[in-house]
Parts: structure tokens; C-alpha cells; sequence
């Protein structure tokens, strides 16, 4: 992005009341602006527990040996941030903590080994962390607020989910004031020149995101049985299905912001959600 | 020219020597039936039998979905197609 361009985008957004940017790809949020972050969070949360879903309360780092698992350093290595000690007693630890990329990550690990005859519902905020080339106040922020719902289950019960979570997303969104359109996603990392990979997610879309003018504020995942096979969850005796419904919270403001200013004290009540 | 009908019957054999006993409708991508390479081998199958390029906009998901969808959108198939032809 030119420079400028982006300084732009940032001294648009110094009239946030609350909204307290650092270069580094920060936010700090006060007054009105964390209150209402916090009423949608919970918004988001009590629809999850609707569906019957258990809360979850991560650690800030996956476990070592998750993110291998899960594929993440070899598909997305430029986003990755590990934690490092300044200093060790002997200096020879190796480096295998990583910040929390996506919130859903911690689920599979819990559910290791398990049989379940029936599906389950997990949710969770994270912070999570991903390094970019430019960073923007609650668009693309080293780290954020990740909500997601997670639902383990046979292939059918990850459909359902799915699309119920899609529906409800929307609605949320009509009652914010907030137009958004749904779309099935890419994944930029495929190139489509050379990568068999982009053909398949264009032809059986497993991500659809959430767009409001642009902006995904939410995404929709189906990770067929990847997860249930890596983590040996089994459910009726077949590997489970797994997907996840997630929503960026400061992006939420943010499209909150571009619809109805800067002053959160006049925007919809997210108390009306769910 | 080949007709509709033998180009159904070469893509069901090629469906079949890559899956196993599969049926005119069952899910080729979503049952992971077929995999991302073979996805671009039928791709190219599809073209052969057919003599001319699929465009990027004729890469939707409900014409991929099937044996049958894929005899529908690209192949000729006018009608249901007999199952074991």
C-alpha cells in the first residue's frame, strides 16, 4: 500500500473516541468503543451458547506441536508470530511457542482421542496475531479479537451449523444497519496459475465470508475431516467433521464506524441480537 | 462425432477407475471422492470429450457436482441419464 494511503486511512480514524492506535499494529480500546466491543462479544457468545455451545478459555499461545500439526507454519508461515524469552538459562530452548493465529485452533487439541455420538459446540475469544506487510486501525491489526463458534460433528451437522450460522450472521447485520453480502472465498495463498489447490476451492467452497463494503467481518469454514482425522475425534465411529464460524470484532466496529460515525454512543444496540 | 451418450460413458469409466463403484450422483468433491489433482485431470477430460476449453465462468460448483451434473453442463445430456449404460 502507497504510504501515504495508508496514513490517510489512520487520520480518518483519530476522531474515534476510545480508539487508541499504535504503529505496531495495535489497538487499545476505551470507553463507549471497548463497552460496545464487549456487548457484541457477548451478543456473539449467547447465540453460541444457544446452540448449546461450551465456553472455552484459551492460553495465549497454541501448544507446541499444534500449529505443525494443523499445517499452519507450512500454508501461512508470513503470518506467523512465535514467543521467545528475552533471555534463558542456557539459550538452547528452541522456539515452538506461536501466538494464537486463529482462535479455533485450540478446540481440536481438547477434544484429542475422543468418541462422541453426538455433536459438540465450542466457543471462544482469542487474541490472535498475524503479521502483515501494512497495518490499519481495526482492519488488518497485528493482533485482534477473534470470536469464533466451533461445531465437531458428522459432515451433516457441520452443513447445518453452517448455514444456521450464515442466516443469523446476516440478520445481525440488517439489524446493526450494517450491508454486507456473503461470499465463497479463495484462499490468495492458491495461485491459480499453478496450484491444483485453487481449482478445488472454487469448485467445492469451504470458506464463504461475510462482507460489508469490502471488509470481511466474518467467515464460515468447513474443514471436512481434516481435524477430526489429525486429532483422532471420532464421532459414531467416522472421523468427525469440524467448522467454525468466525467473527473480527474490531472489524465489526469498523464497519459499525463507516455506517454510523465515529461516536458509538449512537449505534444500534447489540443487545438486540440474540 | 461422438454422441452425448459415449462421452457419458468415458467420464463415468474415468469417474470410476479413480473412485471406485461411484453412482451418476454421488458427490464427486464434497465425498472427496476425487482430489484436487485428479479435479484437474477431469477438467482436462472434460475438454477432450467435448473438443473446446471450459471457460472460468463455467467453473461453478453445482456443475462439478456429479457424474450427472457434469453430463448436463458439459457433455450434451439433455435428459436423466440411465444408471449401468
Amino acid at each position: 500500500m502507497n504510504p501515504s494511503v495508508q496514513s490517510q486511512a489512520i487520520k480518518a480514524l483519530t476522531t474515534v473516541r476510545g480508539l487508541h492506535w499504535n504503529d505496531s499494529g495495535q489497538a487499545a480500546l476505551t470507553g463507549e468503543l471497548a463497552r460496545y466491543a464487549d456487548r457484541l462479544d457477548r451478543a456473539f457468545a449467547r447465540w453460541a451458547a444457544s446452540l448449546g455451545a461450551e465456553p472455552l478459555l484459551p492460553p495465549p499461545c497454541l501448544p507446541p506441536g499444534v500449529p505443525e500439526r494443523c499445517g499452519y507454519l507450512l500454508s501461512f508461515p508470513h503470518h506467523a508470530t512465535m514467543a521467545v524469552p528475552v533471555a534463558d538459562d542456557d539459550g538452547e530452548d528452541p522456539v515452538r511457542s506461536l501466538l494464537t493465529p486463529a482462535a479455533c485452533y485450540h478446540v481440536y487439541p481438547t477434544l484429542e482421542d475422543s468418541h462422541l455420538n453426538r455433536p459438540v459446540f465450542l466457543t471462544l475469544r482469542a487474541t490472535c496475531f498475524r503479521n502483515e506487510d501494512v497495518f490499519l486501525p481495526l482492519e488488518r491489526q497485528w493482533s485482534f479479537s477473534m470470536r469464533e463458534v466451533v461445531c465437531v460433528g458428522a459432515d451433516e451437522d457441520v452443513s447445518r451449523f453452517l448455514e444456521t450460522a450464515r442466516k443469523t450472521a446476516s440478520a445481525w447485520c440488517e439489524i446493526l444497519g450494517v450491508p454486507i453480502r456473503l461470499d465463497r472465498a479463495t484462499d490468495p495463498f492458491f495461485d491459480p496459475a499453478s496450484s491444483p489447490g485453487w481449482l478445488m476451492q472454487r469448485l467445492l467452497p469451504l470458506k464463504t465470508e461475510l462482507l460489508s463494503d469490502g471488509l470481511a467481518i466474518g467467515s464460515f469454514n468447513s474443514h471436512q475431516s481434516f481435524f477430526g482425522e489429525t486429532f483422532s475425534i471420532r464421532v459414531c465411529g467416522q472421523p468427525a467433521w469440524t467448522g467454525c464460524a468466525a467473527f473480527g470484532l474490531e472489524r465489526w466496529l469498523l464497519a459499525l464506524i463507516r455506517r454510523h460515525g465515529p461516536d458509538a454512543c449512537g449505534w444500534p444496540d447489540p443487545e438486540t441480537l440474540a | 462425432m461422438m454422441t452425448a451418450s459415449t462421452r457419458l460413458m468415458k467420464l463415468r469409466d474415468w469417474v470410476r477407475g479413480q473412485a471406485g463403484p461411484v453412482d451418476d450422483d454421488s458427490p464427486l468433491l464434497e465425498s472427496r471422492l476425487i482430489n484436487s489433482l485428479q479435479l484437474v485431470e477431469l477438467v482436462l477430460l472434460i475438454e477432450e470429450l467435448t473438443g473446446r476449453p471450459i471457460r472460468p465462468d463455467q467453473l461453478l460448483p453445482a456443475s462439478f457436482r456429479s457424474i450427472r451434473t457434469i453430463y448436463e453442463n458439459f457433455l450434451g445430456g439433455q435428459s436423466r441419464p440411465e444408471e449401468g449404460a
